[in-house]
């Protein structure tokens, strides 16, 4: 709305100026008669000539041929200005047409290219604002998050007492992998598998646990359990969209494509699994056509769709995660790299990990203790991620 | 939103180069005063929209606005501010729309002085340059947009190539711009001439301070481009005869001419023929460069084929215009009568031949420059027409013309005494044949033709000023005398002198190089010293540092002379990360007019050992130090109030006309 009021202003502003003469009277635009321009500079020229002379910079024979030759432009300038007064007089106001023509043609035709062109609507995104921005989500998230903690707070009360309530854990574990808290979800997955028996969704929420222990990896661990869920029932769409996911990371990138085409084309798979999955077939790359040829690619409605988003989200985040330790851990061994500390001081505020952030940006100052370029690089690198040094005076 | 409404702004400014173009012309072909009246503000408007347009495209690299794919493709967060500002129009698509803002505010201009033109001549140029707008606008919105957005949007960009992080950017390209587009006006006056139907003295004198405008930033930014190489590209030559240097040195050629024979057509209103097409040219010439520069077909003619569709739309442009206009001036060259007659020998006859050479030149470097690109659209053949061609044809041609440069101003109009100018020039004469055995004697054993070079070099530098010489009266005059004469002098008489000794100030530099340049490529490991033109260099150390978005292995260079240290050079390999790119940074140290240059190569598998190239430059600065005078001469003659006329006053009897109109 904001941006349709400020393109039309611009528009009405220039259009305003640009018709201005055409608006006002013809009193003010009197103006000389086209010759007499001419006329001026004629004029002008046989002064600097009498200049010329009067300094002797010009001999007296070559004067008398400029003088005449002058001349004769003047009289004929003269001439054409005493026909055309003569003349004038006529009113001469035959434009209107034209000019409300270009009125009218030049507002639409601006829409027209526009909206061709361009994204109405779609703000700047600076990239400090993106940042402060992403931190402001995260934010909320840990709102939502701490409220989820209050719940997992109480049931873990409440499992304390009663360590033996199957029911419970299935409740608390899911809520852990929701947290990010892969071992304490492990824990309760195989404490619920303990107490009430395998089934198929435990086992693979087990092999999800696994997954994120494993920074995002579907190692050995993990396939066990998805395979056995598998066994148990080979619907069951976490364990399929993992599988997938398994192969895609050994290098079956054909395998997981099919496999997550035919999880996205299963009407029995839960909408949240089909979502990541076409997260998955979206995000390496293939269009939705190549595993199953012939086939029109799958439809999803808005519901998945949002799903999706939410989902690759937190899939997504996991992967970074991942990464993101592994450049830790390397920053460790290695610190002299002044683009690793801050691709990973980014990569915390990223996250939202603002406390890893912190800490990294002491540990990168630590690290160039010797150094003063680096070191003020960093700190000036954190300064512009808004993220203030603290090291400095303690 | 505000990236979105530059967009808006720059639809908006292509909507309005159309009105630019249509009322206009309509208004004065119908005799409406109305839509003449409009031409100034619509060229206002244009200009404003394109200005805030650029500006937001500005703006989104300051704040690297990375959902603007042109920003993703070039510019880095971590880029120093100067970069990310000259970053914009370090890239197609920004680069075109400094061209367009330049054409706009070139039409701006017009529209605010041009009070001295009759309106109507004032509003057929404004709509041809509307035209040009219109053009080239519609170009970036439909084929380089660089509004074009991108979502999601990447957290970081892909860097500015590194060989155009450097001040050099800042400057260069809008100098070279000014000049490029500023011939634009010299070729809307001649088409509006040519549709108008009256060429005379008085257009050519109103057409004169625009080209004489363009001709000084096109010089300076030629010669500021050729420094920037020299120091960037760490190969010590300062002019390849590549085609992008040729294309800005062809309308600089045709752009020379040009200024001369409008001097001869505002004099004696001769030579209309060869002003009008030379204004036609001089543009084209800029229009072509833009198209070899802009379409790729430099890189490889194939590689232009696989992707046409810019380099087409721009070769359409091209052809539009320079057909059209040539179109016109074959229609309309006949009606064009015959001026002042003048002798062969005289000041209008020199600069006949000026305009032949410059011409014959400019068509010797198109050939040049083309003739490649044609063999390689035929046969699929890459030739390269280097250096060896250009000093085979261009040089010799120059010759003639450089040693008859200081006898123009001394041959009177109409009828010219060349016996009498050869007189007065006698001295000069002496003085630079001096100089050649000078230099004959000094460096033993010199070719003959650096001395000849020298020679020509100091001939034109003091033959230059041998009209203010002689117009002083000097020696008999006396000192007061001679001093109130040459402050009464027209400063246009000094415009020519400085640009004239500014060429020889160049020649000098160009032959001293190229004659006297010493090289030397070797191994060198820190703590080794080697002897270059008389002053002993030594390698200290090489240090690693970190730049902002590079890091830099840079040597320490201490040069001696007679065993004191004079000055230390720290030439570098820099590494841009972004793009992991390497680039040469040149050490330069500059004594007098020479420099001592120093470019690091490879490092020596397994040895501390680093190819060093030096270079001895003697007088290499006269080479830029020549332009700057040229531009000095230039201003001079820009600032005679001679070029300023007022614009007249209505005559009382039009005034009452009108009142009984109304």
């Amino acid at each position: 709305m904001l941006f349709v009021l400020a393109a039309a202003s611009l528009t009405i502003l220039l259009m305003g100026f640009v018709f201005l003469p055409a608006l006002r009277g013809r009193k003010a635009e009197a103006v000389a008669d086209e010759h007499a321009f001419d006329l001026t500079v004629y004029k002008q020229q046989l002064r600097e000539l009498e200049a010329d002379i009067e300094r002797g910079a010009i001999p007296a024979a070559e004067a008398d041929y400029a003088r005449a030759e002058m001349g004769r432009r003047l009289l004929a300038a003269q001439d054409a200005v005493d026909a055309s007064q003569n003349a004038a007089g006529k009113a001469r106001q035959a434009g209107a047409p034209v000019l409300a023509a270009a009125a009218v043609f030049a507002p639409l035709a601006t829409i027209l290219v526009y909206t061709m062109t361009g994204s109405p609507g779609m703000d700047s995104q600076p990239l400090a604002t993106r940042v402060a921005e992403m931190r402001e989500q995260v934010a909320a998230r840990d709102l939502q998050d701490m409220q989820i903690t209050e719940l997992v707070a109480r049931a873990e009360a409440h499992l304390n007492q009663n360590p033996d309530d199957g029911r419970g854990w299935d409740v608390l574990a899911p809520m852990y992998l929701r947290l990010g808290r892969a071992a304490d979800a492990r824990n309760a997955f195989e404490r619920s598998i303990a107490i009430q028996g395998e089934s198929a969704a435990r086992r693979s929420g087990l092999g999800q646990a696994y997954y994120m222990l494993a920074g995002g990896l579907v190692d050995a661990n993990a396939r066990v359990e998805f395979v056995r869920a598998l066994e148990i029932d080979a619907g069951e769409s976490r364990a399929r969209f993992f599988m997938a996911l398994a192969a895609a990371q050994s290098g079956d990138e054909a395998g997981a494509l099919r496999a997550w085409q035919a999880l996205v084309g299963d009407p029995n798979a839960a909408p949240e699994w089909q979502a990541a999955a076409a997260e998955g077939l979206r995000r390496f790359g293939a269009p939705a056509t190549a595993a199953t040829p012939g086939s029109p690619a799958p439809q999803l409605d808005a519901e998945t769709m949002r799903d999706a988003e939410e989902m690759s989200a937190e899939d997504r985040s996991e992967m970074i995660a991942g990464m993101v330790a592994q450049l830790d851990a390397k920053l460790r061994d290695n610190p002299d790299d002044l683009a690793g500390w801050q691709r990973l001081i980014r990569s915390y505020l990223v996250l939202g990990r603002e406390t890893d952030a912190r800490e990294a940006l002491e540990r990168a100052l630590a690290a160039f203790a010797q150094d003063e370029a680096k070191r003020d690089a960093v700190a000036q690198f954190a300064a512009t991620l808004g993220l203030a040094s603290g090291g400095e005076g303690q | 939103m505000i990236v979105e409404l530059g967009h808006y702004s720059l639809v908006l400014a292509l909507i309005l180069a159309i009105l630019q173009t249509v009322v206009p012309f309509v208004g004065v072909k119908t005799g409406d005063d109305r839509q003449v009246a409009m031409a100034p503000n619509l060229a206002f408007a244009v200009f404003a929209a394109l200005a805030f347009s650029f500006t937001v495209l500005t703006w989104a690299y300051v704040t690297s606005d990375f959902s603007l794919l042109n920003v993703v493709e070039n510019s880095h967060s971590q880029k120093p501010m100067l970069y990310k500002i000259t970053g914009v129009w370090g890239n197609h698509e920004g680069s075109m729309m400094l061209w367009v803002l330049i054409l706009a505010l070139f039409g701006a201009l017009v529209a605010l002085f041009g009070s001295n033109l009759p309106p109507s001549l004032r509003a057929m140029v404004i709509s041809v340059q509307g035209l040009i707008a219109t053009a080239f606008t519609g170009f970036i919105l439909f084929t380089s947009n660089p509004f074009e957005r991108l979502s999601p949007a990447p957290f970081e960009g892909n860097d500015l190539n590194p060989i155009l992080q450097d001040v050099g950017l800042a400057i260069h390209p809008p100098l070279l711009y000014l000049g490029y587009v500023g011939f634009s006006i010299c070729f809307s006056f001649a088409i509006a001439a040519l549709i108008e139907g009256r060429i005379d003295a008085a257009w050519a004198r109103w057409v004169r301070p625009w080209t004489l405008a363009a001709w000084i930033f096109l010089t300076a930014g030629i010669a500021m481009g050729s420094y920037w190489a020299y120091y960037e590209l760490g190969w010590g030559g300062w002019w390849f005869w590549d085609p992008v240097e040729n294309a800005s040195f062809m309308p600089w050629l045709a752009g020379t001419a040009l200024l001369h024979s409008a001097l001869v057509m505002e004099k004696r209103e001769a030579l209309k023929v060869w002003t009008v097409l030379l204004a036609i040219l001089a543009f084209s010439l800029s229009l072509l460069g833009t198209f070899l520069v802009r379409s790729g077909v430099l890189t490889s003619v194939h590689a232009f084929a696989t992707d046409p569709t810019r380099g087409v739309v721009i070769l359409g442009i091209l052809v539009f215009f320079i057909g059209g206009a040539l179109i016109l001036f074959a229609l309309r060259s006949s009606s064009l009568s015959n001026g002042g007659m003048f002798h062969p020998i005289s000041r209008e006859g020199g600069l006949v031949l000026n305009n032949l050479v410059l011409t014959t030149a400019t068509a010797t470097v198109f050939v040049g420059t083309l003739y490649p690109l044609a063999v390689e659209a035929v046969t699929g053949e890459k030739i390269s027409v280097g250096a060896p061609y250009f000093d085979a044809t261009f040089v010799p041609l120059m010759v003639p013309l450089l040693l008859a440069v200081p006898f123009g101003p001394l041959l009177a109009w109409k009828r010219g005494d060349i016996y009498g100018a050869a007189q007065r020039l006698y001295v000069f004469a002496g003085i630079a044949l001096v100089a050649g055995l000078v230099t004959l004697w000094f460096a033993t054993g010199a070719p003959v033709l650096a001395a000849f070079g020298i020679a020509i070099g100091f001939w034109l530098l003091f033959g230059s000023f041998a009209e203010v010489w002689q117009k002083s009266g000097l020696p008999k005059a006396g000192l007061s005398k001679a001093a109130a004469r040459l402050s009464g002098m027209p400063r246009s008489v000094w415009g020519t002198a400085f640009a004239h000794a500014g060429l020889g100030v160049a020649v000098l530099g160009i032959v001293s190089v190229s004659a006297f340049q010493q090289e030397r490529v070797l191994r060198m490991s820190p703590g080794d010293s080697t002897e270059l033109a008389g002053y002993v260099i030594s390698f200290d150390n090489v240090e690693a540092r970190e730049g902002p978005n590079f890091t830099e292995d840079v040597a320490t260079f201490v040069v001696y002379r007679d065993s004191d240290p004079i000055a230390t050079i720290a030439p570098a390999k820099r590494l841009y990360t972004a793009r992991g790119m390497p680039t040469t940074e040149a050490g330069i140290h500059t004594t007098g007019f020479s420099q001592v240059y120093v470019a690091l190569g490879d490092p020596v598998e397994g040895t501390d050992q680093i190819v060093v190239r030096l270079w001895w430059k003697p007088q290499v600065t006269l080479i830029w130090l020549g332009p700057v005078l040229m531009m000095i001469g230039g201003l001079f003659s820009l600032s005679d109030r001679r070029l300023r006329i007022g614009a007249p006053t209505p005559s009382a009897k039009r005034r009452e006309t009108l009142a009984a109109a109304e």
